[in-house]
C-alpha cells in the first residue's frame, strides 16, 4: 500500500493524497506490525470501543479501504481481498481523477481563480503573521512579499 | 413551512457522511509521526482509510 501511494504521488501527480492505516488494539498491546516498512500513517482505533469504525460504519471493515474527500465525505470504498492489484487502483485512479482538485499557484483562497482578492488576502495573512502553504506561491519555504509579488505577476500575465 | 424547515434540517443530520477524527500517528517511520492525523495534518487532502484488524 505504502508503493501505491507513491505511485499515486510520483507517476500520478496526486501530491495532496494519503494513505492512513487504521489499526485496532489496546494501546498497550499497540505495535507498528501493519504499517512495518512503510511511511504510511499509522492511527489505531482503540478496544474496546473501536471509535473509528464506529463513525465509519459500516464500512471500515478488515482489508477495506474507504476513500473521503476534502471535507471528510465518503467518495468511495474497495475492500482488498486480493491486495493492491490492477483492479483496485484502477478504481482508486478513477476515483481520484473525479474528485482530485489540481492546486492553481496564487490561489491563495481556493476559488481556483487567481485575482486580486488573493492579493489582499495573502497581504492580510502576511501582516497578520498567519500564513499557510498556499501563501507560499514561489515555493521558497517562507510567505512574504516575494509571493505577493509573484501573485501580481501571475495575475499581469 | 416551518415544518419542512425542520425536515430539511433533520435530514440533513441523518444524511451527512462527514467523518472526522484526530488521532496519533503511531508509525515511527512515518513523516507524520507524532503528530495527529488525519486533523490537522491532512485536512487539505483527499484521504484514503486503509484498515486493518492488526495491531
Amino acid at each position: 500500500m505504502s508503493n501505491f501511494q507513491n505511485e499515486l504521488r510520483d507517476d500520478d501527480g496526486y501530491e495532496n493524497v494519503v494513505i492512513i492505516a487504521v489499526g485496532q488494539s489496546n494501546i498497550s498491546n499497540f505495535n507498528n506490525n501493519f504499517t512495518a516498512n512503510s511511511d504510511l500513517p499509522l492511527v489505531m482505533d482503540q478496544y474496546p470501543g473501536l471509535p473509528i469504525r464506529s463513525q465509519f460504519s459500516p464500512y471500515g471493515q478488515h482489508k477495506q479501504v474507504v476513500i473521503l474527500d476534502y471535507d471528510g465525505n465518503m467518495i468511495g470504498y474497495i475492500t482488498l481481498n486480493s491486495g493492491v492489484n490492477n483492479s483496485a487502483k484502477n478504481y482508486i485512479r478513477g476515483i481520484l481523477e473525479e474528485h482530485y482538485q489540481q492546486s492553481v499557484p496564487g490561489d491563495v483562497n481556493e476559488d481556483s481563480i487567481v485575482n486580486i482578492q488573493d492579493v489582499i488576502l495573502l497581504v492580510s495573512s502576511i501582516l497578520n503573521g498567519q500564513t499557510d502553504d498556499n501563501g507560499d506561491v514561489n515555493a521558497d519555504g517562507t510567505v512574504n512579499i516575494l509571493d505577493v509579488i509573484q501573485i501580481v505577476n501571475i495575475i499581469l500575465s | 413551512m416551518k415544518k419542512l424547515l425542520f425536515i430539511l434540517l433533520v435530514s440533513g443530520f441523518i444524511f451527512s457522511d462527514e467523518y472526522e477524527y484526530s488521532l496519533q500517528d503511531y508509525n515511527a517511520t512515518s513523516p507524520t509521526y507524532g503528530l495527529d492525523v488525519w486533523n490537522p495534518e491532512y485536512t487539505d487532502y483527499i484521504t484514503l482509510h486503509y484498515f486493518s484488524s492488526q495491531g
